[in-house]
């Protein structure tokens, strides 16, 4: 029963579908008081995605991808999704902090209006996601990547009455839709090279011929147009105001996955369609060395905490795109795995932080007031169990040894390494970066742990139950991937290998 | 037919385009210089698709063009009413007035 469903229904259906009904759960929510019943149901909704990923996960370990179409529409002439090893490795990432985010959500935003269509938000923007993974022609990645932009526009909005919000919001999409439409505009140059939109035969067809004028301006085109989404460097800018600017769990989940749908498209483009690797890895990898640099430098003076963990978001673009400019099997791996581990840490990080400015905002009045590092020393004394979270995810980031962001950017340095050349420079780079934000970090734990507590943070009690559950879980994973790495890189070896093994 | 000419006019429309970002100071210039860029894509991707054969059509650009056409619809819509909630914060359409956050 649950194989044959399986067949017909991609995760990211389960989601829209769920989606649809998500507004009558919320009318169904006022009309019985039950408070929280639509949190429940999108959280529920994000449960009942999972096994159908596990069983599509199944099959392309059986048989290395799984492709569907819809019925009469036969590809190259009808749209096709296509799911290898990397889209799956992509979408458990999405769909684990979708859920922990929706999870937290439940009671973060408890008093605000119009929670059901913020639950409808989160589903599409995490169907969205999935989608664009998973598509295998160009219709497909641009209504995708239009769904989960869309979405993750108004969540930036959600709270409208708040001046940063809705600047931030109009910010975000401006760059955004801007490099949505150069992505269209060199998708049409593409699709008049080929005279198709299906990446295989797109492949198949660029191969043959030799790389020109045109083909390296279409190259440049596609990784500013992605590279705006991911936050590569000169295209930053809007994610140091839209981040912060957002509730907390969308802080989670744009920081987290959102961006790296940006450095997904890229590696696809690259490393599937286009067949030309000449030259472009050294000029990615400086690109990545640069993102690192302004991420680390311009988090140092930051007061505001969710500034700063949107700064060093960049940082870890930069790492990200490292290991993808190596282009070795070990670099791939690297970033694969560092993708997933900064989900994992970059959401707890947010989704922790956001219980303490939820709490301490109850004191103090604002959770404006509650973001700045200064009105909340020594608040982890009050809180010990978010603290303690929140100290994992901050160690995590800064690449302890036996938490999880060690493990890949260990693996992202000695690929480095290992490709020798202007690389070796990279990595030592690399190192430098890491011992900068080393600095940050610490300043910035030792403020909420270490100092006195202030007087007005007396009152500050622990979270509810429903908030902490999702950042203990994700405490969990940090410590599994960094003490037991083993089966989660051979899980990013394989997606790498995915990647690799089909140029 | 000459694709040439229309290609060559898609992208004069995202020069303009690109200009219209970067020059205007209104919101909503702002938002109609994404419209420009956008039927730059558009045009060009119907132009390409007469290319395939000669005397044949190509109908999938053509679905693809309907479609982002609609989306663009809705991220102009979205845009709107952000500048509605801007004008009703700021009381002002001027980008340049709105510096509260810092770069």
């Amino acid at each position: 029963m649950m194989e044959n469903l399986a067949k017909f229904l991609l995760p990211n259906f389960v989601l829209i579908i769920f989606s649809v009904i998500t507004p009558f759960v919320g009318f169904l929510e006022r009309k019985s008081k039950l408070k929280g019943l639509t949190g429940v149901w999108a959280t529920i909704s994000f449960l009942m995605a999972s096994p159908f990923l596990y069983s599509l996960y199944q099959e392309v370990s059986k048989n290395g991808e799984v492709r569907f179409h819809y019925a009469t529409f036969i590809p190259p002439i009808g749209v096709e999704f296509r799911i290898d090893m990397f889209s799956i490795f992509l979408s458990t990432a999405f769909i684990l902090l979708g859920f922990a985010a929706t999870l937290n959500s439940i009671r973060y935003i408890e008093h605000e209006t119009g929670q059901d269509m913020y639950y409808v938000l989160l589903q599409l923007m995490v169907a969205g996601m999935i989608g664009v993974v998973f598509a295998n022609d160009f219709f497909n990645l641009f209504v995708f990547w239009e769904v989960m932009c869309i979405s993750s526009y108004s969540l930036v909005a959600f709270r409208k009455y708040r001046w940063e919000a809705v600047e931030a919001a109009f910010k975000y999409l401006v760059m955004s839709t801007f490099a949505s439409v150069t992505m269209l505009f060199a998708m049409s140059f593409l699709y008049g090279l080929t005279g198709s939109l299906n990446f295989d035969q797109m492949a198949q067809i660029l191969r043959s011929s030799s790389l020109t004028t045109l083909h390296q301006l279409l190259i440049g085109l596609i990784i500013v147009a992605f590279g705006v989404q991911a936050a590569i460097v000169p295209f930053h800018s809007w994610l140091p105001d839209a981040h912060p600017a957002a509730p907390s769990p969308i802080s989670a989940m744009l920081s987290g996955v959102v961006i790296k749908t940006g450095v997904y498209a890229i590696c696809r483009l690259l490393f599937v369609v286009l067949p030309w690797r000449v030259g472009i890895d050294v000029f990615l990898g400086a690109i990545a060395v640069l993102t690192m640099f302004v991420g680390n430098l311009m988090a140092l003076p930051q007061r505001d905490v969710k500034r700063l963990l949107a700064f060093s978001s960049i940082a870890h673009i930069g790492y990200i795109m490292l290991g993808v400019s190596i282009a070795t099997l070990n670099g791939l791996t690297g970033a694969t795995l560092h993708v997933m581990n900064h989900a994992i840490m970059k959401g707890l990080a947010f989704l922790s932080f956001g219980v303490i400015i939820h709490q301490a905002g109850k004191v103090i009045g604002s959770t404006d007031e509650a973001r700045i590092v200064d009105n909340i020393m020594g608040i982890g004394r009050k809180i010990p169990l978010t603290a303690l979270t929140f100290t994992i995810a901050i160690l995590a980031l800064m690449g302890i040894p036996s938490l999880n962001g060690f493990v890949s950017e260990f693996i992202i340095v000695v690929a480095a390494v290992k490709k020798g050349g202007i690389f070796i420079l990279f990595a030592a780079l690399t190192l430098l970066n890491i011992g900068i934000s080393v600095v940050y970090y610490l300043l910035l734990l030792q403020r909420i742990l270490l100092r006195p507590t202030s007087k007005k943070l007396e009152e500050v009690r622990e979270a509810p139950l429903s908030m902490i559950i999702p950042l203990v879980i994700l405490s969990i994973l940090c410590f599994a991937i960094g003490i037991y790495p083993r089966p989660f890189i051979q899980f990013a070896q394989k997606a790498a290998l995915a990647l690799l093994g089909s140029s | 037919m000459d694709v040439n000419i229309y290609v060559i006019a898609a992208i004069m429309l995202y020069g303009i385009g690109i200009y219209c970002l970067l020059s205007k100071r209104n919101l909503i210039r702002l938002l109609i210089g994404l419209e420009i860029l956008a039927n730059a894509a558009n045009l060009n991707f119907i132009a390409f698709s007469t290319i395939k054969a000669s005397g044949l059509i190509d109908p999938l650009p053509h679905v693809f063009v309907i479609i982002a056409i609609v989306l663009h619809g809705c991220i102009i819509a979205i845009g709107l009413a952000l500048v509605i909630m801007i004008y009703r914060i700021y009381h002002t359409l001027d980008v340049k007035k709105l510096k509260k956050l810092r770069w």
